[in-house]
Parts: C-alpha cells; sequence; structure tokens
C-alpha cells in the first residue's frame, strides 16, 4: 500500500507534486482543483529528492499500524513545499537544519500485514 | 445585536466512565446548569450540543430525559472546539433576537474508544504515515526550544503548575500535585514531551445556560456578559509555515479583543487549552500575555499562577482536569463563570472582573489546528 505518490522511475525516484498550467503554483499532495485559482490544469511534477529538516520528533507510543519507536519529521524543498515523513535515525537525530535525501520506504503495516510506502529521509 | 449573559453552568465530574451512557455522563451536567439559572425546560427556546464522537443526534437523545423536546436542537461537531462552538451558535441566535434562552452544552466519552492518543483519519496524507496529535505538539516544542532556547524544564513547570491547581478542584480527572522531576521523569510519549505533559483521555459533561442580558432578572442565577465570541477555522498551506507561533489562535484572539473592546492587559484569569504543556505556552504567546519567543520567561517569573499577573488554567486546565474534547470548551466556560462569580474557593482568583476562554484543535495535514474558539466573560 502506497500513500505518497512517487514516480515510476525505479533509478531516482522523485515524489511527484502537481503544477497548475494556469498561475504555475506547485502542490503537494495533489489537489482536485488549483486551489490558488481554480483552474484544473494540473499536471505531475517531479519534487527535488533533497531537502532541509525542519524538525522532527521520535514517537513512543505502541501502535499495531506505527510499532514504535519511529522518528517523524518536516522536511522543507527548494520548491517551497513541506513534505511530512519518517526519519532515518538510527544513529541519532541530526540537526535541525540538516540535508537529507528522500526516498520512498516503509513507515507503517497496514491491516493485511503489507508495508505501507510512504515517505522517508535519509541524513546526508 | 442584543447583550447576551451566561445564568447557569453546570458540569460533571471528569473521570473515566466505561459503564455509563452520554445520557448519563450529560445529564446531570445539565440539570445542573438549569437549577443554577433557575429556568425549566418550557424556559428554553432551543439548544445546541457539542461532541466529536458521540453517536449521531446525541442533543435529542440526551435532552429526552430531561423533558427537553420539540424546540430547535442542533448537534456541533467542530473538533476540541465542538463544545464552546455549541454555546457560540447560542450566543448567536440569542444575540439575534431569534431565541431568549438557550441551552449549550458539551459531552464525550472517550473511553469508548479504547484509549491513547486521539484517533485521526488514516487517508489523511500525515495521520497515514504516523503523526499523532502528541507528534503535532511535540515538532512545535522542539522548534520553540531551538529558536528561542526554551527549556524541557519551563515546559514541565507548567504541568506542575496545573495539576497544583487541580488539588482544590472537586469535579478533576486528577487531584494530585507532581514534582518537576515526576514530569520529566514520566515515561517518553513524543520527545520532548512526557507522560505527564499530555492530557488523559476520560469522560464528561458541561452545560450553560445563555440568556438576552436584559431578560436575566426574571431568572434566579447570577449572570456573567458575554463580551465577546469568536470562532476561527484554521488556513490550509502545503507551503513552510513557522510553527513556533499559533497563528490561528492569533488570528481568534485579535478578533475577540476587538469585539471585547478590551485587550490581553485587561483580562484577569484564563482557561487555555492545554491539552500539551507546549500548547499553553505557546498560547502565552498568541494571546498577547507576552511577547513571541517570551513563554518561558512566564513560566520563569510565575506570572500564569494563581496569584501572578495573569493566571492560566486555575481549574487544572486539560492536562489535569481533564479532556472528554466535546465538553472542554463548555467547561472552560464553567470555571471562568464561577471565577467571575467569586465560587471558586481554593482556587479563586482575587478579583476576577475579565475572564477569557480559549479552545482550539483538529489535526490535519495543512492545518495549525482546524478550529479555535474565545469567548470573552464579564462579571456583571
Amino acid at each position: 500500500m502506497a500513500i505518497a505518490n512517487w514516480s515510476e522511475t525505479k533509478a531516482s525516484p522523485r515524489l511527484m507534486a502537481a503544477r497548475c498550467g494556469a498561475c504555475g503554483e506547485v502542490f503537494y499532495p495533489a489537489p482536485k482543483v488549483c486551489t490558488a485559482c481554480l483552474s484544473t490544469d494540473l499536471s505531475d511534477t517531479p519534487l527535488s529528492d533533497e531537502g532541509k529538516l525542519y524538525v522532527c520528533s521520535k514517537i513512543h507510543v505502541q501502535n499495531p499500524k506505527f510499532p514504535g519507536p519511529y522518528v517523524v519529521a518536516y522536511v522543507d524543498l527548494p520548491e517551497g513545499v513541506r513534505i511530512f515523513g519518517q526519519l532515518d535515525a538510527e544513529s541519532g537525530e541530526p540537526p535541525l537544519g540538516s540535508s537529507v535525501r528522500l526516498y520512498p520506504g516503509q513507515v507503517g503495516i497496514d491491516k493485511q500485514g503489507g508495508a505501507i510506502i510512504g515517505v522517508r529521509f535519509k541524513p546526508l | 445585536m442584543r447583550d447576551v449573559s451566561i445564568i447557569g453552568v453546570g458540569m460533571s465530574a471528569f473521570a473515566k466512565r466505561k459503564e455509563d451512557s452520554v445520557a448519563d455522563i450529560a445529564q446531570p451536567a445539565i440539570l445542573e446548569a438549569m437549577r443554577d439559572a433557575g429556568v425549566l425546560p418550557r424556559d428554553l427556546n432551543a439548544a445546541f450540543c457539542g461532541s466529536v464522537f458521540s453517536p449521531g443526534s446525541s442533543g435529542q437523545r440526551i435532552l429526552k430525559g430531561l423533558g427537553i423536546h420539540g424546540l430547535p436542537i442542533l448537534n456541533v461537531e467542530n473538533a476540541c472546539s465542538s463544545g464552546s462552538s455549541a454555546l457560540r451558535e447560542a450566543y448567536i441566535g440569542i444575540a439575534a433576537g431569534l431565541y431568549d434562552v438557550a441551552l449549550a452544552f458539551g459531552v464525550d466519552k472517550l473511553t469508548a474508544l479504547g484509549g491513547g492518543a486521539l484517533p485521526l483519519l488514516d487517508e489523511d496524507v500525515e495521520a497515514g504515515q504516523g503523526v499523532i496529535m502528541p507528534a503535532i505538539y511535540a515538532m512545535r516544542a522542539r522548534r520553540h526550544m531551538e529558536e528561542f532556547g526554551t527549556t524541557r524544564e519551563q515546559l514541565a513547570a507548567i504541568a506542575v503548575k496545573n495539576h497544583k491547581n487541580s488539588v482544590h478542584n472537586p469535579k478533576a480527572q486528577y487531584r494530585e500535585t507532581y514534582t518537576l522531576e515526576q514530569i520529566l521523569n514520566s515515561r517518553p510519549v513524543a520527545e520532548p514531551l512526557t507522560l505527564l505533559q499530555c492530557c488523559p483521555t476520560g469522560d464528561g459533561a458541561a452545560a450553560a445556560i445563555l440568556c438576552a442580558s436584559d431578560l436575566a432578572h426574571k431568572f434566579k442565577g447570577d449572570p456573567v456578559r458575554i463580551r465577546a465570541s469568536v470562532l476561527r477555522s484554521g488556513t490550509f498551506t502545503d507551503k513552510f509555515r513557522d510553527m513556533t507561533v499559533s497563528e490561528l489562535t492569533v488570528d481568534t484572539a485579535a478578533r475577540a479583543y476587538e469585539m471585547a473592546g478590551l485587550g490581553p492587559k485587561d483580562v484577569n484569569v484564563l482557561e487555555v487549552h492545554d491539552a500539551f504543556t507546549i500548547g499553553e505556552l505557546m498560547y502565552y504567546e498568541a494571546l498577547g500575555l507576552c511577547a513571541h519567543g517570551e513563554g518561558g520567561r512566564v513560566v520563569d517569573e510565575g506570572l500564569a499562577e494563581i496569584g501572578g499577573r495573569f493566571p492560566v488554567n486555575p481549574s487544572g486546565g486539560l492536562l489535569s482536569k481533564g479532556h472528554p474534547v466535546g465538553a472542554t470548551g463548555v467547561a472552560q466556560i464553567y470555571e471562568i463563570v464561577n471565577q467571575l462569580r467569586g465560587r471558586c474557593e481554593q482556587r479563586q482568583v482575587d478579583d476576577a472582573r475579565i475572564g477569557l476562554t480559549h479552545c482550539t484543535g483538529g489535526g490535519s495535514a495543512g492545518f495549525d489546528h482546524v478550529a479555535c474558539t474565545i469567548h470573552i466573560l464579564e462579571k456583571a
């Protein structure tokens, strides 16, 4: 099960946002219409695969869907959008503001026991 | 617009009441408010029920057992602001002249959900990847610490204060004091927040009777004037946002102060949405009680203690009194009305003339929060 919109290319998958053909606004995740000008002329556009860690927090709550502990984070991309995901922090959390790489990875377990594939961040 | 007053309030003791129905929980609180006001079912022109997790049509189901039926009854869901949004609906109806007397109440039974963090929608892009309400507040705390040097100890001291206040509140879910070390050493939930910095889950209800101020003399209840009643919803963005600013509360507060013709310096006592310690600290700033980034100083100087310059959460707040979500906004009104009437005994704030309630919440990707209400009340 996937909860993030990743591009098909296996080599360097990119998170796909929507760009409005009328006014140029970029949105993630994609809305049905451009929320700035209400145009329906939206097309997929790949986002950068690197960003800066805005903030993170280690979660200790136990939940069958998200077996803890795990680290949630917001990462700011050059396109001006902020992405939520989980941070690889086995070797400790990097300082806020550090560069991280985005990649598709497991963030949880779905009801059938399969992996939920979302957004993960790897410290660089 | 007519002037509106609150002439009666009631509240259940907040507790875990797994065996009781929503009606069992709500009816005594409503009855207490009606007796306090001196109104009978026939005096009511409308009723508003705020709840998040109660079954549909709960307002009608609860009120039939108190002889209240036939009149307009509206069920209101608006995240943690459900009860306070119900109260605002009653206010609007009376101010507009549609009703003279109306009931507003809030109720929720969180033990029916099985405990733990409140459920968020799986389809939400953040909740579906592991966000929970404590995580949202924890990330705000982390940024606030990073940018302003706010400390874990300052956050924990807010829990110490609110737990200390609730010792004198017979209706609070927890009535024990905790040391700073106990708060800091309780188990981690979402770093840097520990368990005793997160509000508990529980069950409860609170009710208020509102009346056109010029008709209040017809009833025995000791009236308190509503100077401001404001509801706002959060602004959505997927772009950058400063997580150290509670922007929805800033917006709501500015409008509430304008409506009341008052400012933060005029407020003598506040009930604020302290679902987590960092929330209360950031709301000191957002409500204009101090400048942005100076919440830690408010803690260090004891300004929000009972006896301080602007006591916050004398009831114990959500952290200690409890947070049955739909009930909370009206329970805050219960406390402020009784503070302004001078009925709070050992937790009474001296010379309280103006009080403020602030209730906000709802976790959804791209929002600060989904809803916020502020009410400013004045001793008649």
